[in-house]
């Protein structure tokens, strides 16, 4: 019998996954940082596979742990910038499997919703990414840690603003 | 219901707005080596906006835990939206019991307990013939049903839900599941006609899952309408990157290159996009083809959508829902679909729907547009061109044969009754009385005795029955979501029982508990088969939508007992789903119209909460055979007619 059924189709919940994966690899220069990031993504995936928000934000969150931490060592800025933007479009496109899970079930065709949303995502925080990193690469990769903390707490601020 | 998204209102926090604003500029000043701020105090002042943003952060990150994300939920188009499974709401909310919040969870508890207590009371006030209120307090204070008690599953104990949530994984019965179908096990033990054993069969969650309504109206929280939303779903992520810039400034003062304050980028461009992003305009043509529009009952109908984009810009996510017909069921397939699509471009997906009886127009199609990043969304309904319709009529016949009760018309029919008269069944001899006919002086007598007897022979009278369909909200049940519904079967019974009765010679007529008045007086022949026969066919008391009006006490009632002649008997039609229907059937056979019940059944399945509601209706079932109604229990997956005929070989 047929039923709707609010459940992620296997096809598309790897698709959320391959980012998480990305950003993990790119963390490969210390111990803690891939061991945060390999529980994260597992949590991640357990979470897409169950269609849980809160379970996939907790992966994502712990991948970003592994980000903080490689943060507090001396590695490569592009790497980091690269796990920073995986671990975004790893989260964003878990939780849009999710919401289409919920909405829409397992049967329904996805796919192509899935692939846009994870171009989507990866773009923006890539090239959001990116431009922090030819500004800090313009600055002579010396930046004052002030100036960066005005720039984002500014930034931050600003957002805080923006929020209806 | 709808809302419209709040434009990002930079105005409405002015003091963020101006920290913000001259954070940035001394920001950029200082990385383009312009220190407007001197330096020295460095240390305190950027340990403190660090450990600022940290807290912060996990502030933030922990509200996004908290926060649900609200978006669109179209409703559950696949299943037939024009039945109710009798039992699934309990279902569900035994289910609740391990899945919701604590809140949700101590209320669904207490709706099983208060649940299966007007139940277990039911049962004890028929078994035992109690006054209900006495039987309520027996069921309250714990002595009834003895073993088991309904209050096993009033209050959590401290860590059975995460057991429970261990065993749901590992598809096993969760602790209140079997609670429950023991004391339902102990329910069903003591009602007459059903069996006491407790399958370990489905749990309640596979049940919840296949139905669509439960009898309940669905939460209005849930629900959503057209209109544009804010999803919040990228709530909490501007923590992350105040958590990334915290730490990455302690970093720093560690003497650490500042590459997490870069990395943190990132984040906040993703954030800052969600923030500014508006929902896109929906425009859309959507055409919508039936492969048969005049399918026969039970046949496969094949519907192919076609969306095409026909706005200007990209929609980056679209979610489309189809508004499947309510007496419809999908089959193979999904209505809904979810795509990216360029101007002009368009997408084509089908799905097959499972055709029943009446006319099914479609509702338009709900789309669902987001932005790129998710943070916004618009639903709206399209119209789809093409296919607006789909109409099944059925094709109704077979005779069986129906028992009725000795109350009869002056006419000769197949009624024997306990008058002496014509007919074939020695009944009495009495006196020769002048005019008596010759065939029944009993000649015997007078050749032994001498003297004029007339035989007299139980008279066989034709009866007048008024076959009732229960067509009234409760009545629109089934127990099988993908078989033939409840009311499909009430009106194959109907027409089957009527056309039966105008063979045997009976008068017949058709009327409808239903707030839409339906009335065909009795009479008899092929012309009333014919007119009963588009009666049940096209009358809107018996459509495919199920009625919102009550039936209590309405006007069509009382017409109708006016309308019903002395004599007549009723062959009433209904599934026995709530206990109003056995107070109007009593009331009836009370009032001098017998009752025959023929009754599908709409329970059935191995979940506590259809076995709770088998037990409430055979109650019911029990109350009405003791008030002297005349119960065809018609169970699925049998005939009509073994049906009758186990029922008559009961009363005989």
């Amino acid at each position: 019998m047929m039923a709707f059924v609010r459940r992620t189709q296997r096809s598309v919940a790897a698709f959320a996954v391959v980012p998480a994966v990305v950003a993990t690899l790119a963390l490969a220069g210390g111990l803690g940082p891939v061991l945060l990031g390999l529980f994260g993504t597992v949590v991640l995936a357990a979470g897409v596979t169950v269609a849980s928000r809160r379970v996939v934000s907790l992966g994502a969150l712990a991948v970003f742990g592994g980000v903080l931490v490689a943060g507090t060592t001396d590695g490569s800025t592009a790497l980091l910038v690269l796990a920073a933007a995986g671990t975004v479009a790893s989260w964003s496109t878990g939780q849009h499997v999710v919401g289409l899970a919920h909405q829409l079930g397992r049967e329904a065709g996805v796919r192509r919703s899935v692939l846009a949303h994870l171009a989507g995502t990866t773009a923006i925080s890539l090239s959001a990414g990116a431009v922090g990193l030819v500004t800090s690469r313009a600055a002579g990769g010396a930046v004052p840690a002030v100036a960066a903390a005005f720039l984002l707490v500014g930034v931050v601020a600003l957002l805080v603003a923006l929020r209806s | 219901m709808s809302r419209t998204i709040d434009a990002p209102a930079v105005f409405d926090h002015p003091l963020a707005l101006f920290a913000g604003l001259v954070g940035a500029a001394l920001g950029v000043a200082a990385v383009a080596g312009v220190v407007v701020v001197p330096p020295p105090p460095e240390r305190p002042v950027v340990t403190a906006v660090g450990a600022g943003l940290v807290l912060g952060g996990i502030v933030v990150v922990g509200r996004r835990l908290r926060t649900a994300v609200d978006q669109a939920d179209p409703p559950a188009v696949e299943l037939r939206g024009d039945v109710t499974v009798p039992g699934a709401s309990l279902d569900r909310a035994i289910e609740t019991t391990v899945r919701g919040s604590l809140e949700e969870r101590a209320a669904a508890r207490q709706r099983v307990t208060d649940r299966i207590r007007e139940v277990a009371a039911g049962v004890l006030a028929t078994v035992e013939r109690v006054p209900v209120d006495e039987a309520e307090e027996r069921v309250a204070a714990g002595e009834w049903p003895a073993d088991t008690s309904p209050a096993d599953v009033e209050d959590e104990p401290t860590g059975q839900v995460t057991r429970d949530r261990l065993r749901q994984a590992l598809g096993r019965r969760t602790s209140v599941e079997r609670s429950v179908a023991r004391t339902v096990a102990a329910l069903a033990e003591a009602t007459p006609g059903l069996s006491g054993s407790d399958p370990e069969g489905t749990p309640s969650r596979a049940v919840e899952r296949a139905v669509a309504v439960d009898g309940e109206d669905a939460d209005p929280d849930l629900t959503t309408g057209p209109g544009d939303r804010r999803t919040r779903r990228w709530v909490g992520v501007v923590g992350a990157a105040m958590l990334a810039v915290g730490v990455g400034i302690f970093a720093t003062l560690e003497g650490t290159g500042p590459s997490l304050v870069v990395a943190s980028a990132a984040v906040v461009g993703a954030a800052g996009y969600a923030v500014t992003a508006t929902a896109p305009e929906v425009s859309l043509a959507v055409e919508r083809r039936v492969d048969d529009d005049q399918p026969d009952p039970g046949e496969d109908v094949e519907v192919t959508v076609t969306v095409e984009h026909t706005g200007e810009s990209w929609l980056a996510d679209l979610r489309v829902v189809d508004g499947v017909p309510d007496g419809l069921r999908v089959v193979e397939g999904s209505p809904r679909y979810a795509t990216a699509l360029r101007p002009g471009e368009s997408v084509r997906f089908s799905y097959v729907v499972e055709a029943t009886r009446g006319d099914h127009a479609f509702d338009p199609l709900r789309a669902v547009a987001r932005d790129a990043s998710g943070a916004t969304e618009r639903e709206r309904p399209v119209e789809a061109t093409g296919a607006t319709t789909i109409e099944c009529v059925p094709d109704l016949d077979a005779a069986v044969s129906v028992p009725v009760f000795a109350q009869a018309a002056r006419r000769t029919g197949r009624v024997r009754t306990d008058t002496g008269g014509e007919g074939v069944e020695f009944h009495s001899v009495r006196e020769y009385r002048r005019g008596d006919p010759l065939s029944r002086v009993d000649w015997n007598r007078v050749a032994t005795a001498g003297e004029f007897a007339t035989l007299q022979f139980n008279e066989e009278r034709a009866a007048t029955v008024v076959v009732v369909v229960d067509a009234r909200r409760p009545a629109y049940v089934t127990g099988d979501p993908a078989g033939p519904a409840v009311p499909e079967r009430q009106l194959e019974a109907a027409d089957r029982l009527a056309s039966s009765l105008l063979s045997a010679g009976d008068s017949v007529g058709l009327a409808a508990f239903s707030p839409e008045w339906c009335w065909l007086g009795p009479r008899g022949g092929d012309t009333q088969r014919a007119r009963i026969r588009r009666q049940l066919a096209t009358h809107p008391a018996f459509g495919s939508e199920r009625p919102t009006d009550p039936f209590y006490g309405r006007p069509p009632l009382r017409r109708l007992r006016e309308e019903l002649p002395g004599h007549a008997q009723l062959v009433v039609c209904s599934p026995l789903s709530d206990d109003y229907a056995v107070e109007l059937l009593r009331e009836f056979h009370h009032r001098g119209h017998p009752v025959t019940v023929v009754s599908p059944d709409p329970t059935g399945g191995d979940s506590p909460g259809r076995r709770l509601a088998a037990v409430e209706r055979a109650v019911r079932v029990s109350r009405l055979r003791r008030s002297g109604v005349r119960v065809v229990d018609w169970p699925p997956g049998e005939s009509l007619a073994a049906a009758l005929d186990a029922a008559e070989g009961r009363w005989s």
